[in-house]
């Protein structure tokens, strides 16, 4: 993305903020550029200020082994901590790796579906910032046979 | 544009699936000329709290699909789902919860 998409990007976030009051200020609107980072550990970087995870089983990422279209990959995160703050998708393989981030409250279930697009064979992580703000990290490799990433 | 949805309750918890209408385009086609649009923010509201807040990229496949539950719900509740793309369109929708 071109320079000035990315400004664009930052002051359309500044206008929902102020729009919206979603509540919590949002990983979104405190780090864009995490989202326009090129590698799984800057975005990783940019959007929690560090590198530094505790691998376990907290994180829960349901993934298909093997991704015939990489246009629409399944995939099911969840985490069992409770008081989570946030879960980011991290696909490594991807020009810009920040898949998603999802900002969790109150009531809300912390299991999320969706669909995703991968560009090549390669790992997908979930990291999921608990009320401490530690992040619990679960990798996961999934082949591609199509990438997916035109469009 | 459009949203669909399945929204339904069971004892106290809503489960909804939504399909929302979208490119979702990473403007990476044809080495990078196309334009960039995509969804950058989607909430869904029940009675004004947030019961879902999830910021995709281009990296979500073409025509969302989502899939969340919440609890504190009844049937004939309504939510608000709302979206808005990077380059500044947005949607709103209220669904009945079934």
């Amino acid at each position: 993305m071109k320079r000035r998409n990315f400004l664009g990007l930052g002051f359309a976030t500044m206008a929902v903020t102020a729009l919206q009051t979603v509540g919590s200020a949002s990983i979104f609107s405190e780090h864009p550029k995490a989202f326009m980072a090129t590698s799984g550990d800057a975005a990783l970087k940019d959007a929690y200020g560090t590198t530094s995870v505790i691998k376990d089983d907290k994180a829960k990422l349901k993934l298909p082994d093997i991704a015939e279209n990489g246009g629409a990959v399944p995939v099911t995160v969840s985490t069992s901590l409770d008081n989570a703050k946030t879960m980011t998708l991290i696909i490594d393989g991807n020009p810009h790796p920040l898949a998603v981030t999802w900002e969790l409250s109150e009531g809300t279930i912390p299991k999320f579906s969706t669909r995703i697009k991968m560009r090549k064979t390669g790992n997908v992580r979930l990291v999921v910032e608990d009320a401490n703000g530690k992040l619990h990290v679960t990798t996961k490799q999934v082949k591609v046979t199509v990438g997916g990433c035109g469009g | 544009m459009g949203i669909k949805a399945i929204a339904k309750v069971k004892h106290d918890i809503a489960t909804v699936k939504l399909l929302v209408k979208h490119p979702m385009a990473s403007g990476k086609i044809g080495g990078g000329k196309g334009e960039a649009k995509y969804i950058n923010h989607l909430t869904v509201k029940h009675g004004g709290r947030v019961v879902y807040d999830m910021y995709p990229t281009s990296a979500v496949s073409k025509n969302p699909y989502i899939k969340f539950a919440f609890k504190g719900a009844k049937k004939g509740d309504t939510i608000t789902v709302w979206w808005q793309d990077n380059t500044g369109k947005s949607e709103k929708k209220d669904i009945k919860l079934k």
